[in-house]
């Protein structure tokens, strides 16, 4: 059991792959990666870690290149320091006395300008994602060895569901932010409220979207939970985004709660930071659109009914949100800039 | 045909497709226009369902033709600008004539004024569904209210001859001269026979059909109502100019539709009932919509196209077994080394090929059948020329050549004794089908695909090696269509149903009742690994709830 997890959790293999390796008689070494994780000292960065183990498998946490890393396998770090370290994760013993990962890292050091063939390269980039997994259980720079998770808020994903003090309303605000742009599809800038939008989107022309709810950031909070888990004797906390229903309904309806896993918080921080709508889109834009639905579904009495129209505009270098209605007389009415 | 349901002309000569799959799909037709034309029919008919049939008609409450108002102001108000494809000075001035009227509505201020339409506008506008490189009368809005339905029109000779004349000179109700909206051999009409089908899937189930109209109607009337006052401001400007405050009514006649007693139609209209039956936005639903109704006329094709499709099949309701397509959906991409990808590509082709096979069949049986009629040889040749021009029209242009030549060396040969009685059959037939494939080809075969890839049933959207896939608005149109508020149903069960329905094939089960498993000879695991995948995106959507590896249960929001 532990063999078939070195290759395919921690290893991030898989076993018809492997498999095929044994038919052709390759050699299966390079691809496991093997760490009793409960036979050692338990701390703090371990835990955080250890959190993420049965993601592993999907994060490809060996695929990621990023250059302070992969600079620190291949040239064996900068400072007095970072070298001990280096040989400490690369010690002789673990490299079958040096034979095999230094040997090619010393022959892509060594060939320099000389070898037009990249055959070195080759053969070393075959061993970094095995190195950059083997860093990122055992390196003792803990922080940049995290930066292999490819999560950028996952730190502070953790700490909220800590519930460290006054973390909770700062990441709100940007939340309500990436939410109103996951909703609307447009880059809204709108921290204070959240606007429940819906739009056509198979046009040509620049959606506008139309508000049919909005709530104030104070009707909104983060909660967390602990979830009982029956299977184990441990309760798992969860973290949820509360929404109070709208003032004149308050009497009759309870606050609706939306579960915040780990990937909706980074689809949702993403976005509040500029990123793009398609990274994580596949596992999270179902759940944001259900969670829209739910929304209006429980809190909109007559949403689509109302005689007034809420929309965003795209002005110079924004969005706006403009109003039109009809009044008694029958002349349409609204706010311009 | 003696089996068909709606209007159907007797003397009228109909294209290859039209006489398998009525009349009529084409190619050209934008996936979101099925809808579109769906809800403008079952609204002209005061959204009643099973109207518009020629043997009921003196019955009360019952009409023949329905009735659209045709919305030019509107329709101009929003498309017709600066950068339209075909300009036209008359089109210019009942522009600002209708600009000008709008300004009764407004208030006095006139930048104020000039602001606010500009701002009406292109929020109307937002919601073009129709644009592709099309002239203003034949673009479309999304219908998300009753006064947002638009009947695609065509100005004869537009884009040929230019309009000269000075239209200041003339009055305001001719500026509209030349709009057409019932040139039948222009339009495709998906959405009448959507109406059709939907129509003869709930004959004898008054219930269902009440509550499929009444929903839509509620969608199309009660929601959206601003948005709808805007609309009908607007488009009352000009019905005020023009025709004297009395907006002039498009009449339309439905198509037809083969085989009205086949199951699927009644499986159609059992999905919309289910679907409508939700608590959705309403432009959340109307797109959903679009994309069952889209859904379902990709099933119809397939379920036509099948070999075993026959007359006999569809009225005794054995055809839902017999015809079910392989709807192979590959969910890993390219997870698995494109090993499935590949089998869903071959099926998609197969279903391709079914298609011009039925087409061939067709023309196959009904020359021998014409045959047969005519015993005598010397006149053969000609009676089945005369035959197959009367039933599916003359060929065109350069296949016309082609085919006379063909006919012409067939009549040599037959004269000279070089080939038989079943020879010239053969040769007529082979005559007929290439020369009319052309036109098939390219007005019918790519609309399934068409569709296909608008909804999410087909990726990749452009490009090649297309396949089955499951989008996630069609997921969850499907969900929402099979399953009542409320209900759950196991996730092996929903995969079933979906098979049973509609052929879709996703896990080890279905692959091994449809006969994949000993066809297409994969391993067993990728059938399991691409079942697993769908779960996972089910449970990410939310529409899942694991309990635990032997129990997920799948229902709506």
């Amino acid at each position: 059991m532990l063999i078939h997890l070195a290759y395919s959790i921690t290893g991030n293999q898989r076993c018809d792959t492997l498999q095929q390796l044994v038919a052709t008689g390759e050699s299966r070494a390079p691809f496991s990666y093997y760490q009793n994780i409960w036979g050692r000292a338990d701390d703090a960065g371990f835990r955080q870690k250890a959190s993420v183990v049965v993601h592993l498998n999907r994060l490809n946490v060996g695929e990621h290149s990023l250059f302070e890393i992969d600079d620190f396998i291949v040239s064996g770090g900068q400072t007095e320091n970072e070298r001990a370290e280096h040989s400490r994760l690369f010690a002789p013993q673990v490299d079958l006395n040096e034979r095999r990962f230094a040997q090619a890292r010393q022959a892509y050091l060594d060939g320099g300008a000389e070898s037009s063939a990249t055959s070195e390269e080759v053969v070393l980039s075959q061993w970094l994602p095995h190195c950059r997994r083997k860093l990122f259980f055992e390196w003792q720079d803990a922080t940049k060895a995290m930066r292999l998770i490819p999560f950028l808020y996952f730190d502070l994903y953790q700490r909220l569901l800590q519930d460290e003090r006054g973390l909770k309303d700062r990441v709100l605000h940007d939340f309500i932010c990436g939410l109103n742009r996951a909703f609307s599809q447009l880059y809204l800038r709108e921290r204070d409220y959240l606007f429940v939008t819906t739009q056509y989107l198979h046009s040509g022309e620049h959606p506008r979207p139309l508000v049919r709810l909005r709530f104030a950031s104070t009707d909104l909070w983060f909660e967390t939970d602990d979830r009982s888990h029956a299977a184990y004797n441990f309760d798992r906390r969860a973290l949820y985004l509360a929404v109070a229903p709208p003032a004149q309904r308050r009497g009759t309806l309870e606050a609706l709660r939306w579960r915040i896993g780990l990937l909706q918080f980074e689809y949702v921080l993403r976005l509040a930071h500029g990123g793009t709508y398609n990274v994580l889109a596949e596992e999270c834009e179902l759940d944001v659109r259900s969670f829209k639905d739910r929304l209006l579904n429980t809190f909109a009495s007559a949403p689509d009914q109302s005689e007034q129209l809420e929309f965003f505009v795209a002005e110079r270098h924004h969005y706006s949100l403009r109003k039109l209605w009809i009044d008694e007389q029958g002349i349409i009415r609204g706010q311009t800039s | 045909m003696n089996n068909v349901y709606g209007q159907f002309d007797e003397n009228g000569k109909h294209a290859l497709a039209a006489h398998i799959w009525g009349h009529r799909l084409r190619a050209g037709q934008h996936w979101m226009e099925y809808m579109l034309e769906f809800l403008g029919v079952l609204a002209g008919f005061d959204y009643q369902l099973g109207q518009g049939l020629p043997n009921r008609s003196g019955e009360a409450n019952y009409r023949d033709e329905y009735r659209l108002p045709k919305r030019l102001g509107l329709r101009r108000f929003v498309f017709y600008d600066g950068r339209e494809k075909t300009p036209d000075p008359r089109d210019q001035r009942a522009t600002d004539e209708i600009r000008r009227q709008l300004h009764t509505h407004l208030p006095a201020d006139r930048q104020h004024a000039e602001e606010l339409i500009a701002q009406l506008r292109s929020l109307l506008r937002s919601f073009s569904a129709i644009e592709d490189d099309r002239s203003w009368y034949a673009k479309s809005l999304f219908p998300v209210h009753e006064e947002f339905l638009l009947w695609e029109a065509l100005r004869k000779g537009s884009t040929k001859r230019k309009y000269v004349g000075d239209p200041a000179q003339l009055p305001l109700e001719q500026l509209d001269r030349g709009i057409e909206f019932f040139a039948r051999n222009f339009f495709a009409r998906g959405g009448e026979l959507y109406y059709l089908m939907i129509s003869a899937g709930t004959e004898g189930d008054r219930e269902r059909r009440e509550r499929i109209s009444s929903k839509i109607q509620y969608l199309l009337k009660e929601r959206n109502r601003a948005l709808g006052d805007f609309a009908r401001i607007v488009n009352g400007t000009w019905t005020a100019l023009a025709d004297d405050g009395d907006e002039q009514m498009i009449e339309g006649r439905v198509g037809w539709l083969p085989d009205p007693a086949c199951p699927l139609y009644r499986q159609f209209a059992e999905d919309l009932d289910c679907f409508l039956d939700n608590n959705l936005d309403a432009l959340e639903s109307l797109e959903l919509l679009a994309h069952l109704i889209s859904f379902h006329i990709v099933c119809y094709i397939y379920h036509r196209a099948h070999p075993a499709s026959d007359a006999e099949g569809h009225a005794s309701g054995s055809c839902l077994e017999a015809c079910r397509p392989h709807i192979l959906v590959d969910l890993l991409g390219d997870e698995d080394g494109g090993v499935l990808r590949e089998r869903s590509a071959a099926q998609l082709r197969r279903l391709d090929a079914w298609q011009i096979e039925r087409a061939r069949a067709l023309i196959t049986d009904k020359v021998a059948a014409w045959a047969n009629e005519q015993a005598d040889d010397r006149l053969l040749l000609d009676a089945l020329k005369g035959q197959a021009e009367n039933y599916f029209g003359g060929a065109r242009t350069r296949a016309k050549q082609e085919y006379e030549n063909r006919l012409h060396e067939l009549n040599i040969s037959y004269n000279s004794g070089d080939t038989s009685r079943e020879g010239i059959v053969r040769g007529v037939s082979d005559a007929v089908f290439s020369a009319l494939s052309a036109d098939f080809r390219s007005n019918f075969l790519a609309a399934h695909s068409k569709l296909g890839r608008a909804i999410g049933l087909i990726a990749p959207h452009k490009g090649p090696r297309p396949r089955f896939v499951l989008g996630d608005t069609l997921l969850k149109t499907l969900v929402t269509a099979n399953l009542q508020p409320g209900e759950v149903l196991g996730f092996g069960p929903m995969l079933q149903r979906l098979y049973e329905r509609y052929g879709i094939i996703v896990g080890p089960g279905e692959a091994n009742i449809a006969g994949l498993t000993a066809r297409l000879r994969i391993n067993e695991e990728y059938y399991i690994r691409n079942r697993n995948a769908l779960l996972m995106r089910l449970k990410r959507a939310g529409l899942v709830t694991q309990y635990s590896d032997a129990t997920a249960l799948v229902s709506r929001l």
